[in-house]
C-alpha cells in the first residue's frame, strides 16, 4: 500500500472532519472536489458508485468516506479514511462535552445551531447538486432524483425503499435500453 | 438519562461538525465511562457496519462491470442524490428561514455547488457572518 495515499486519506478526510458542519452528507462537494477534480482519484460514475453504497448500507452517513478510503486504499484505506473523518471531530466533541455545564450550554447552543443551520443546508443542496450531476446517465436520472427528493421531503416513508426500488427500476430499464 | 438531557445531548451534538450519531455516541461513551467509554461507544457504532461494508465492497469490485450492477448502481446513486436533495428541503421547512438565513443557504450552496470553493473558504466566511448576525438580533431583541 502506498504509504503516500495513506498520508493524503489521513490529511485530507482529517482536516474535513472539523469542518462537516451537517454531517458527512455536507462534505460531499468537497470530496468530490478535491477526489474526483483534483486528485483524479476516481471518475464521476465511480464517484456516485461509492456514494450511493456507502448511503444505502447500514450505519452512519461516514460510510460514504470509508468507501471512498477503499477505492484508494483497500481495506486499510477504507479503516484510514474512517478513522479520520471520526475521530478529530470525536474529539471535540468530547472535549467540549465536558467544558460545558448544562446551564449554560443550553442558551448558546440553540442561538449556534440556529446560526450554522442555513450553512449546513447550504451544503447538503451542494451535495445533492453534485451527487446529480456525478450519477447523471440521462432524464431518467433526473426523474428518479426528483421523485425520491419528494418521497423524503412530502412523506415518512423510509428512504430505503426509494433507493431499492430506483435500483431496481436501474436494472429493467438498463436491460431493455442499454444507457451505460 | 431523562428526555431533556437527551435533546440537549443531542442538541450539541447536531451542532458540532462530524455526524450527529458518532458526537452523540462519543459524548455519552465520555460522561458514563470516561475516554474509554467514548471509544467504546465510537467502536460499538462504526464496528459492525465497517466489517459489512469490507462484504459489499469486495463484491462492488468483483462486480462492478456487470451490466444489472452497473444499472442498478445507477439508479441507487440517483436515489442517493435524491435523498439528499429531499433531507435538506425537508431541514429548511423546519427551519422556518428569514430573508437573511435564505440567502446564506443560496450563499454557501452556489460556492459550493457552482463556484466549487474550498469548504474552508465558504465556512471561514459564513461562520463569522452567521453568528454575528444571530448574536447581533438576540441583542437587539435582548
Amino acid at each position: 500500500m502506498n504509504a503516500n495515499i495513506l498520508l493524503h486519506l489521513v490529511v485530507t478526510f482529517g482536516v474535513l472532519s472539523l469542518l462537516s458542519i451537517g454531517g458527512a452528507n455536507a462534505t460531499l462537494p468537497e470530496i468530490h472536489r478535491q477526489v474526483v477534480g483534483q486528485l483524479h482519484w476516481m471518475d464521476d460514475a465511480t464517484f456516485s458508485h461509492l456514494v450511493a453504497i456507502g448511503q444505502t448500507a447500514p450505519g452512519p452517513n461516514v460510510l460514504v468516506v470509508s468507501m471512498i478510503g477503499w477505492q484508494v486504499g483497500g481495506v486499510l484505506g477504507m479503516v484510514v479514511a474512517t478513522l479520520a473523518i471520526v475521530v478529530p471531530s470525536s474529539i471535540l466533541a468530547l472535549v467540549l462535552g465536558r467544558l460545558m455545564t448544562r446551564h449554560e450550554s443550553n442558551r448558546w447552543v440553540g442561538l449556534i445551531r440556529r446560526a450554522l443551520a442555513p450553512i449546513a443546508i447550504g451544503l447538503m443542496l451542494a451535495s445533492g447538486l453534485v451527487m446529480t450531476k456525478a450519477a447523471y446517465t440521462g432524464a431518467l436520472t433526473l426523474v428518479v432524483v426528483a421523485g425520491m427528493a419528494s418521497m423524503v421531503f412530502f412523506t415518512k416513508v423510509s428512504p430505503f425503499w426509494g433507493i431499492a426500488s430506483a435500483a431496481l427500476l436501474g436494472i429493467v430499464v438498463n436491460r431493455m435500453h442499454p444507457f451505460i | 438519562m431523562t428526555e431533556r438531557e437527551f435533546a440537549e445531548l443531542f442538541g450539541v451534538a447536531s451542532t458540532l461538525p462530524g455526524a450527529n450519531t458518532i458526537n452523540f455516541a462519543a459524548m455519552l461513551g465520555d460522561r458514563y465511562a470516561g475516554l474509554s467509554g467514548a471509544a467504546a461507544a465510537l467502536a460499538g457504532l462504526i464496528g459492525a457496519p465497517l466489517v459489512l461494508l469490507v462484504v459489499v465492497a469486495t463484491l462492488y469490485a468483483h462486480y462492478a462491470e456487470l451490466q444489472d450492477v452497473r444499472g442498478g448502481l445507477a439508479g441507487a446513486a440517483a436515489a442517493a442524490a435524491g435523498l439528499v436533495l429531499g433531507t435538506a428541503f425537508k431541514l429548511l421547512r423546519g427551519l422556518r428561514p428569514d430573508l437573511v438565513m435564505l440567502l446564506v443557504v443560496v450563499g454557501v450552496f452556489a460556492a459550493a455547488a457552482l463556484l466549487q470553493a474550498p469548504i474552508l473558504v465558504i465556512i471561514g466566511i459564513a461562520i463569522p457572518l452567521c453568528i454575528g448576525t444571530v448574536v447581533l438580533r438576540n441583542r437587539r431583541r435582548g
